[in-house]
């Protein structure tokens, strides 16, 4: 019964949602604000068991790791925006946020997002027993790579052959905007089988699978 | 004609809801059913579970949210299935939303339990032949509500997350430990949590905790998400297979909605050279191609279509292979209205009308 219940109130905001399609209307908006404000409810429930209680009422409290309550001192200062006279006490998480974040991360995303994918396009010939199609495919990805960074290249003036090669650069980024573009609508109309499946199946029982 | 798609292109979109509406559902009354050839990053994937070890170990990585749920929870689901079915480990993880908590659970806990289901199924079903059970049983009704309580609670007391309600009847329920029913069928085709699987949930720190889980996991996570000690469970406590860090898990699989899969490339892949895979939604698909080239991913789901593709190599259809129809015809339904929308911007720029 209570299944049946939760399954109707799920439903009828999908509707109250769907009925934007038509018009804006209070709707809509209720169902808009209640998902808003249930998100941030449960986000709150969550970091305050897991995040609170894990990790700064169990270890100081049941734990007696008196160490824990440096941090969460250093986490208080977030609540300093309370007062014009204490917030420059949140630059103080926050510089150390970023400082961790920054040695932690800068080489790691570097190796990640710049220097192995640097690396496989100039060894992309190198692979043995490659057929003329991974050999074409790998011509192009390097003349992609290559004509589509001559575009963002904005020290020269594109003309002559760097306006060519810029050209051909924007060709292939118009063909990348093209794929995402594609998967972008791929996504969308799963969404919508999705809500579709859970009206037509879970709540209407019209269809069984 | 002319006149037509003149009409076309300034048609109220609202018409053009309503045909998306019924395309979209047609093939979903009618069980359309859609031949998928799997894409090449995703038999990559399944490749590489179907060639683990039984003891080996993967982490599934939840990171996504309900508004996502159509795309990723299939994948999750399949690949679960998948493994389970291959005798490998299998843990769960929510790092970058809260949210993804209990779809993360919904996929462990209900493929776990089917998988169960399914072997101790046969087992309940002789034990109601036996005479000291069967004098309880009066109709099928019965049978089929006791036979629905004894999966739904004492299986979970006995094998999963020993967070049962018991609201099966007493005296039956003390038969069956009487008869030690459950130890007979605790062998190792089932599947119990802290020995073939678990769950942390969400755990705060997103990438703080994927380094930590590089260095000592029990020590990062210290209980999983039913409030379990990590170091009370065989899995990470074992001398022989124990699971220490990342060294003795096979793949990272991030299931996202979000720019996750970098934080674990960069993290896992990167820091402590272990593979990573991910299936991520439609939308960010394109932007996670690059990596599978340059191996650093080692497949890729993408989207609803992924989904599909992996129940095809599992052989186990699910919402991604339902939803293949009413996929194909909307795209073709869309690419209708690109080709139109623009015959009907081109002949109205013609006939020196709005260009827009």
């Amino acid at each position: 019964m209570s299944s049946i219940i939760t399954t109707s109130i799920a439903a009828i905001l999908t509707l109250f949602i769907f009925s934007f399609l038509y018009k804006d209307n209070p709707l809509y908006k209720f169902a808009e604000h209640l998902l808003v404000g249930i998100s941030v409810g449960y986000i709150i429930g969550q970091i305050y068991r897991l995040g609170f209680i894990s990790y700064v009422w169990n270890p100081i409290i049941h734990d007696h790791n008196y160490l824990y309550i440096i941090p969460t001192i250093i986490g208080l200062f977030y609540l300093g925006f309370v007062s014009t006279k204490t917030m420059w006490l949140i630059r103080i998480p926050i510089a150390l946020g970023m400082g961790m974040g920054a040695g932690y991360g800068i080489s790691y995303t570097f190796q990640t997002n710049i220097f192995i994918q640097l690396r496989e396009t100039i060894m992309v010939f190198n692979h043995p027993g490659m057929g003329f199609w991974a050999i074409f495919a790998n011509i192009l990805l390097v003349i992609g790579v290559f004509t589509a960074i001559i575009y963002f290249f904005f020290s020269w003036k594109h003309e002559g052959a760097v306006g060519v090669l810029a050209k051909v650069g924007i060709y292939f980024l118009m063909i990348g905007f093209g794929a995402s573009f594609g998967l972008t609508v791929m996504g969308r109309i799963s969404l919508l089988i999705g809500r579709f499946l859970f009206l037509f199946k879970d709540w209407l029982h019209l269809i069984s699978y | 004609m002319n006149n037509f798609i003149i009409w076309f292109g300034k048609i109220d979109r609202r018409w053009l809801y309503l045909l998306m509406a019924i395309v979209v559902s047609i093939p979903i009354f009618m069980r359309m059913k859609m031949k998928v050839k799997p894409a090449e990053p995703v038999i990559m994937l399944y490749d590489f579970i179907e060639n683990l070890e039984p003891m080996d170990t993967i982490l599934i990585s939840f990171d996504y949210s309900p508004d996502s749920l159509a795309e990723l929870q299939p994948m999750a689901k399949a690949l679960i299935y998948h493994a389970l079915n291959k005798d490998v480990r299998i843990l769960g993880i929510a790092l970058a939303w809260p949210s993804a908590a209990g779809l993360g659970l919904d996929a462990m806990k209900g493929e776990v339990h089917n998988y169960n289901k399914k072997i101790l199924g046969t087992v309940i079903e002789n034990l109601f032949e036996n005479t000291e059970i069967s004098k309880y049983i009066e109709s099928k009704k019965m049978k089929k509500e006791l036979f629905t309580n004894i999966i739904a609670d004492l299986i979970p007391a006995h094998f999963e997350d020993n967070k049962s309600t018991i609201s099966v009847n007493k005296k039956l329920y003390a038969i069956l430990e009487k008869q030690s029913v459950f130890s007979k069928v605790d062998s190792k085709t089932l599947k119990l949590i802290g020995r073939d699987w678990d769950y942390f949930g969400y755990k705060p720190g997103y990438a703080l905790v994927m380094l930590g889980m590089g260095s000592d996991m029990i020590k990062t996570l210290n209980t999983d998400y039913f409030g379990n000690e990590l170091k009370d469970f065989d899995m990470f406590s074992n001398p022989t297979y124990k699971i220490k860090n990342y060294d003795n898990i096979s793949v990272v699989i991030d299931l996202a909605a979000g720019g996750s899969p970098g934080a674990w490339m960069t993290y896992v892949n990167t820091k402590f050279g272990r593979p990573v895979a991910t299936g991520v939604t439609a939308v960010m698909a394109a932007d996670y191609y690059p990596f599978l080239q340059s191996k650093q991913l080692i497949g890729l789901l993408n989207g609803m279509r992924g989904a599909a593709d992996y129940e095809t190599l599992i052989n186990k259809p699910g919402l991604g292979l339902q939803g293949m129809g009413s996929q194909t015809f909307a795209h073709l339904l869309i690419i209708a209205f690109i080709i139109l929308g623009n015959l009907g911007y081109l002949a109205s720029k013609k006939s020196g009308g709005e260009n827009e």
